[in-house]
């Protein structure tokens, strides 16, 4: 019964991780290269990884969806590549809905590797090559260099907001459990 | 237009389920001190006496309006504040 207890922990404690891994905003330097639009078949395997339907999202007949991406490299020279989807009033409560000017955006600091223009890309998800995710960007901002490591304010205030609400439950818990809802006993 | 109704409502009653809970978990904190006070006031007359009882119930006639019951309803203000932070952050930025 222990040892369970403490599996289950363990991949409760991992699950948490990877969540908040996925959900949290994430900041990376690179270059913009490319942007564009693809078909994108949206199937049930990577279905959750991409926006929730009727978040604007127009899918033909086949179920593919027309989804913007960004081409990106990395300052060590490996590529990344974005999606840019709203996420509309949906989860993960991004409340994104200006994907388009963020493309045109994207689109303007475009620099090939002559005369780079490096940029802070935020963003949350995955890149799966084998399940075709990618993570969704939300902004973008200009850096004067890519050694530049600008701070990621909001993960860590949600981080702290996180840990405070946890800390209250555990109080309320203790408080609950010492007296319950009435009056104490003794 | 539907998902944000569903959000308005989803927003609502979480957040009336954290104020109840607060609500709860505040009084209990508040009954518990004036329980304490009474137990330190009139020592022959500790635990769960009538007196006490009667006591705490009339200390806790006004709690409802204490400031710090009125801070309660920042629950009802301030992830609404959030909200609209982060869709002025993400889009207007």
């Amino acid at each position: 019964m222990h040892y369970l207890k403490v599996a289950v922990g363990v991949l409760f404690g991992v699950a948490l991780f990877l969540f908040l891994d996925y959900a949290l905003p994430s900041k990376n330097t690179v270059r913009i290269t490319n942007t564009y639009n693809r078909l994108t078949s949206v199937t049930a395997s990577n279905a959750i990884f991409y926006a929730s339907d009727n978040t604007g999202t127009v899918e033909n007949a086949a179920g593919q969806r027309d989804v913007r991406f960004i081409e990106a490299v990395r300052p060590n020279g490996k590529v990344f590549v974005y999606r840019n989807e709203d996420t509309g009033w949906i989860w993960p409560p991004y409340f994104k809905y200006d994907s388009a000017n963020l493309q045109a955006e994207a689109t303007n600091l475009r620099s090939d590797r002559n005369n780079p223009q490096w940029v802070s890309v935020t963003a949350y998800g995955w890149r799966l090559p084998w399940l075709s995710t990618y993570p969704n960007a939300v902004s973008i901002d200009t850096l004067a260099s890519p050694d530049e490591r600008p701070r990621n304010w909001a993960a860590s205030i949600v981080c702290i907001v996180l840990l405070a609400l946890l800390a209250l439950f555990w109080r309320m818990w203790a408080q609950f459990r010492e007296r319950g809802f009435g009056r104490r006993k003794a | 237009m539907a998902a944000f109704i569903r959000l308005i409502l989803f927003l609502l009653i979480a957040e009336t389920l954290f104020y109840l809970l607060l609500r709860v978990y505040l009084r209990s904190l508040r009954t518990e001190r004036l329980e304490e006070i009474w137990d330190t006031r009139h020592p022959a007359q500790a635990g769960n006496t009538p007196a006490r009882r009667a006591f705490v119930r009339r200390s806790m006639t006004g709690f409802d309006k204490t400031l710090r019951s009125r801070l309660l309803l920042l629950v009802f203000v301030l992830p609404n504040l959030a909200v609209m932070g982060i869709i002025y952050w993400i889009n207007w930025q």
